[in-house]
């Protein structure tokens, strides 16, 4: 080791140090870490105080990496947490956290990843399926939260569109928005306290969550709703949508239309569009 | 000097608090009585949603700093371009009256901690700072508003007392400083310096355009910079001392954790006009 330690070495001596799950004396065994280390360890480096070592200074900030970054997601996945406990939560989180450090300087962009951490990674994690579920409704609801607000059409102005015009029509729909699809019915489930006394059924469920007046809300979809919103989302006129539907075996023109009326004025009642784009217009 | 006490001629805006979201509905019902409101910068980053919807309210009514988190000055990764971006506009946004950050890293190699890492206080590292610091500055094209952190460790090679350094770096970078009183107190208890011969006497009071205020947690081995409670008398002292050198300065209290109700936050940091110099009245910057 070197008497003074350049500054980047230093740095990543320190990063490696703190953000191991295992602790300090982990990270210490980490390569940026070990390699700067003497035979006098972390003293050669860092300065005891009167009251704490070396080591013990060191570890305030390897304590407080996993206390802090746990608990912001401990906020933003709080039905998670619940429905795993709070142990088990913390444990896939430091897994997590450990796997797939933060490289965002923001905060709210940390979850990112961990639903699908849970998926392809928490191989020992009870019920994961549901947790997967769990966390991703979870993390569309920030999203949606988060979004960027935008004006949405009112439902006069699709009433008022030429019959000829409505096949071509693309609708673009408002950014604070997602549809999801979910192998569990969580409506119930998620109404109920946690932990469950029973866990959700199994079965594939469709979950519209939108934003109006900077609430988010959410709104069970059935499979042809959620697929024409989708297609919608894609940028797909409406006529191209409805013949992927009637492909799929989801919709009738003759029998549905009526009811396909109804979710046009419900969805935009709900400020789910924020214009339209003519035919003409491409 | 100009108005305010330091040389940008920035204003002293008089006593505020950290914007805080469980503060917003007691705001947006009252409009309180309150000279302005500091913000975390990246708490409006990455929103289009309701905290910026209620950030655009109460900065039409109120003065707004912003300060951030995430600039990590001292990292030796490349200044993160897109963050300055969205600094800048978020700053223009809210008609920022100055925006900084910390002295300090919070991450390096692509990692972002979240925390405030303490630097080695060395030639190397001062350096490394000033030119940062300078880049940052022309890119935003205002000054930086920096603060000295709280610190838990100091590292062997540092060679610089903190003060020192801070001073060493306003100065040749031409930044402006937030003095925060309480990680004065807080880094004093943590490496056993005085913090007023070994720290206030060498801070460039003419660079300070803002004071932070905070309790903290008291560990018996070392302090925490908690934020989660009142002023401790001795914090409120060395706040009075400077004061009495240096003349009134926008005054801002921090609450973080276990945040009481907004009329209690705003009580807190109303002690501070026993200690500023006989009050004047606060620059009319609405």
């Amino acid at each position: 080791m070197s008497a003074e330690p350049d500054l980047d070495a230093l740095e990543r001596f320190l990063i490696a140090a703190v953000s191991h799950q295992d602790g300090l004396e982990a990270g210490l065994e980490r390569p940026a870490a070990r390699d700067l280390l003497g035979a006098g360890g972390v003293a050669e480096l860092i300065l005891p105080s009167a009251s704490l070592s070396a080591e013990d200074r060191l570890g305030i900030y390897a304590d407080m990496y996993y206390w802090r970054l746990v608990d912001v997601l401990a906020e933003d996945f709080r039905r998670l947490r619940d429905f795993l406990g709070a142990e088990e939560f913390g444990r896939q989180a430091r897994a997590y956290l450990h796997r797939h450090p933060s490289g965002h300087p923001n905060l709210a962009r940390l979850g990112d990843g961990f639903p699908d951490f849970l998926r392809a990674e928490a191989e020992d994690l009870p019920m994961r399926a549901v947790a997967v579920d769990l966390a991703r409704l979870e993390l569309a609801f920030s999203r949606v939260f988060d979004a960027a607000e935008d004006s949405s059409l009112e439902a006069e102005a699709l009433v008022g569109i030429a019959p000829e015009d409505w096949p071509e029509l693309r609708l673009e729909t408002v950014s604070a928005l997602e549809i999801l699809r979910l192998d569990h019915d969580l409506d119930g489930f998620l109404d109920a306290g946690m932990p469950p006394a029973v866990p959700p059924r199994p079965g594939e469920h469709f979950v519209l969550l939108h934003r109006r007046d900077y609430q988010v809300y959410r709104l069970p979809l059935s499979r042809p709703q959620a697929a024409l919103l989708l297609s919608l989302r894609a940028g797909r006129p409406l006529l191209e949508a409805l013949a992927d539907l009637a492909d799929a075996g989801d919709f009738d023109p003759d029998r549905d239309l009526a009811e396909l009326e109804l979710w046009f004025r419900r969805w935009a009642g709900m400020g789910l569009f924020r214009s339209r784009v003519r035919p003409d217009a491409g | 000097m100009a108005g305010g006490g330091n040389r940008w001629g920035l204003p002293d805006l008089g006593l505020g608090i950290g914007l805080r979201a469980p503060h917003y509905p007691h705001i947006l019902a009252t409009w309180p009585e309150i000279d302005w409101f500091e913000i975390i910068s990246e708490n409006y980053m990455e929103t289009g949603g309701r905290p910026l919807q209620v950030l655009d309210q109460i900065a039409a009514r109120y003065p707004i700093v912003m300060h951030g988190v995430s600039l990590s000055i001292g990292s030796t990764d490349p200044l993160d371009d897109h963050y300055l971006d969205r600094l800048a506009a978020l700053a223009d946004r809210v008609r920022a009256r100055w925006l900084g950050d910390h002295v300090c890293f919070t991450g390096v190699g692509g990692l972002n901690g979240h925390d405030l890492y303490p630097l080695p206080y060395t030639r190397a590292s001062l350096a490394h700072l000033i030119d940062r610091v300078r880049r940052v500055q022309d890119r935003l094209g205002r000054p930086l508003v920096l603060e000295n952190p709280s610190t838990y460790l100091a590292y062997r090679c540092s060679t610089i007392p903190e003060a020192e350094f801070i001073a060493e770096l306003a100065d040749r970078a031409d930044c402006a400083l937030l003095l925060d009183v309480n990680n004065v107190w807080v880094s004093a208890r943590n490496h056993g310096f005085d913090p007023v011969d070994d720290y206030l006497d060498l801070v460039p009071l003419d660079r300070v355009v803002q004071i932070h205020l905070a309790g903290h947690t008291d560990k018996g081995s070392h302090v925490l910079d908690t934020h989660d409670a009142a002023v401790i008398d001795e914090v409120w002292e060395l706040y009075r001392l400077v004061m009495e050198r240096g003349g009134p300065r926008s005054t801002l209290l921090e609450w973080d954790d276990s945040i009481p109700d907004f009329e209690t936050v705003h009580a807190e940091v109303l002690k501070a006009a026993r200690h500023r110099p006989l009050r004047q009245e606060v620059d009319d910057v609405r």
